[in-house]
């Protein structure tokens, strides 16, 4: 095992905080009547996985997508790195080196692994595409997410649903995203399939990354995480660190059930 | 980590010899190549020994060249995820404008000028057919089907009505030479070995084919322009959120498609020095046909340049051997379908192994 190890190797430097990578405060947001988020706060910090839960219609897609531009909040606050910014679209998010990765991956299927990592940034030398480079950047991405696809040169079609997350969390890896948001990463993937994608969300975690993972299954949560964000009817009720807590109090709280 | 070691397969630049054999194997080219070459040794032992011999090749490359010009673009259309009917219909356009324009301005002004206008107003009809298409698909988001069927009817009636029922050809001399001149004539005489193989022959047109094969090779390969086609027929909405201006990959793919049928009928025009309004039948879905058995998807973000090229060579091959084994040409037409047949139903056969597996 070993994830305990890695723990205690955080434990170590733990008198040393980081600031955290991201802050989301008092965030608001409301469609029409409907008040999808209101006081809604969330962070990560490098080398952090945090778990966002809530039952159905919490709030958890709507925070993502105000973090990912896709949705502008009516108030409250976004901090990267200490900094207040302001997220309007998806390109100041993909500036600020925020990532999205949604269950519908836009992927394209007859395109091999390095055409889909490169589609619209394509390295060129001279107005002719670099193919030998972008093949190699390739290969270098994939070792070090330590993804296990058969080579860079298959298309994508013939990979299976977590390979292609693993090829859609790559891309945007390589363009450089610090802080990564997966929608529902393991939602669509079999027993072998979640275990190698969390294996992967693990190396992320490694490489300093900041994670937040949305997800309905408490026991992959369990797995990877280090804290647990709670959201309820718009609001988060709390976040727990995952040593502290188990699955019952998370369901209570998701659940709005007595926390006593 | 011993987690993952295990599972990691290495990444394998350099695959061993008999998984290359096996890759080489499964790609369409490759398939279709052997296809032709075990198609022209049976040709040659039915009887038709001289079946793409060196007497036949060159006038077998001649008669390709001006379908050639079209495949290319249509296959690139084809990959991007379109395609394009309205091609038979611009390529006589282009016939009737040349014949048309010849005819009112003989004599008027010199005839080099002349020629290049006939070649210019030919081409800008084609433009504007391309154009009209491209705008129609991406901007008003029609069908491409109805929309190239649509303008395929336009150009052709504007074709038969221009000529009015008549076939022009009182046309400049030396506008013959777009199509029959032999530019490595003189190279002959040096080098009889050029002359004996007939390379010295090759009319013009072969080398207008070649030029559009390789720009079309290039392009498609070697730019990012290309690949940004190939990601709009895999997916387009993927593409499009990745950055890729997909309208603007369909409109040049539309306006490049009808410049080449506006090129078609103006080398036939060359050929012919004379100007009918049905010139070109069936070159539509000859060089779609062809694309598609060259391994083109018509579901886009599939198919190649020299996927292309092998598809229209097996058709124009398969109508030179009906010709030549004396076999009743009134059955060219079942051949081909039968052709076509069978590629669409490999295709479906490799496409349903490859997902079940």
């Amino acid at each position: 095992m070993e994830a305990p190890q890695l723990q205690t190797e955080r434990e170590g430097d733990a008198g040393v905080a980081p600031e955290p990578l991201l802050i989301a405060r008092n965030i608001t947001k409301s469609f029409g009547h409907v008040q999808a988020l209101s006081n809604a706060y969330i962070d990560v910090r490098a080398g952090e996985i945090v778990a966002l839960v809530g039952d159905n219609g919490a709030g958890k897609s709507t925070l993502i997508k105000v973090l990912s531009g896709a949705h502008r909040h009516d108030a409250g606050e976004i901090l990267v790195r200490g900094q207040s910014v302001s997220i309007n679209n998806p390109n100041d998010a993909f500036d600020l080196g925020i990532a999205t990765v949604y269950q519908d991956l836009a992927l394209l299927p007859s395109r091999d692994v390095v055409a889909n990592l490169y589609v619209g940034r394509e390295l060129t030398n001279n107005g002719i595409l670099d193919r030998r480079k972008m093949t190699e950047e390739a290969n270098r991405v994939v070792r070090q997410l330590r993804t296990n696809l058969p080579s860079v040169h298959t298309p994508v079609r013939f990979l299976s649903g977590g390979q292609r997350q693993a090829v859609a969390i790559a891309r945007v890896v390589h363009f450089g995203a610090e802080i990564l948001l997966l929608d529902e990463p393991t939602a669509a993937l079999g027993v072998k399939e979640a275990h190698e994608m969390l294996t992967l969300i693990e190396h992320l975690k490694e490489q300093d990354k900041g994670i937040i993972v949305v997800s309905h299954n408490l026991a992959h949560v369990f797995r990877i995480c280090d804290r647990i964000t709670v959201l309820r009817h718009g609001q988060t009720v709390g976040t727990l660190i995952k040593e502290e807590t188990d699955s019952t109090e998370v369901v209570r709280m998701i659940t709005g059930a007595d926390l006593l | 980590m011993a987690v993952s070691s295990d599972k990691v397969k290495p990444l394998d630049d350099k695959p061993d010899a008999e998984s290359r054999l096996r890759r080489l194997l499964s790609q369409r080219e490759v398939q279709l190549l052997l296809v032709l070459v075990v198609f022209t040794v049976l040709v040659r032992a039915g009887g038709a020994q001289g079946f793409l011999g060196p007497t036949h090749f060159p006038i077998f490359l001649s008669q390709v060249a001006p379908d050639m010009l079209v495949v290319i673009p249509m296959a690139m259309l084809l990959i991007g995820g379109m395609f394009d009917l309205s091609v038979t219909g611009v390529a006589n356009l282009s016939v009737v404008l040349v014949g048309w324009t010849f005819s009112r301005l003989l004599g008027t002004m010199d005839d080099t000028l002349l020629i290049i206008l006939v070649v210019a107003i030919g081409l800008t009809a084609g433009l504007i057919v391309g154009a009209i298409n491209g705008l129609a698909v991406t901007r008003l988001r029609m069908n491409p089907l109805m929309t190239t069927l649509a303008t395929w009817w336009m150009a052709q009636g504007a074709a038969t009505g221009v000529a009015g029922g008549e076939s022009r050809h009182n046309f400049v001399g030396s506008f013959r030479d777009i199509a029959r001149f032999q530019p490595l004539r003189d190279l002959g005489e040096t080098f009889p070995f050029l002359q004996e193989m007939r390379i010295s022959t090759l009319p013009m047109p072969v080398f207008y084919a070649a030029i559009v094969i390789f720009l079309g090779w290039l392009v498609l390969n070697r730019t990012r322009f290309g690949w940004h086609i190939y990601a709009t027929g895999s997916d387009r909405r993927g593409a499009a959120l990745n950055g890729v201006n997909v309208n603007r990959i369909t409109l040049i793919g539309f306006i490049a498609t009808g410049l080449a049928a506006a090129m078609c009928g103006i080398v036939w025009a060359s050929r012919l020095t004379s100007a009918p309004p049905n010139t070109l039948g069936g070159l539509e879905l000859r060089v779609i046909a062809a694309a598609v058995i060259g391994g083109a998807a018509l579901t886009g973000g599939e198919g190649s340049v020299l996927g292309a090229v092998l598809g229209l060579f097996f058709m124009h091959m398969i109508r030179s051997a009906t010709i030549q084994l004396g076999l009743p040409v009134y059955w060219e037409f079942f051949v081909l379908g039968a052709v076509l047949f069978t590629a669409v139903a490999f295709d479906a056969w490799t496409k349903r192994r490859a997902d079940t597996q």
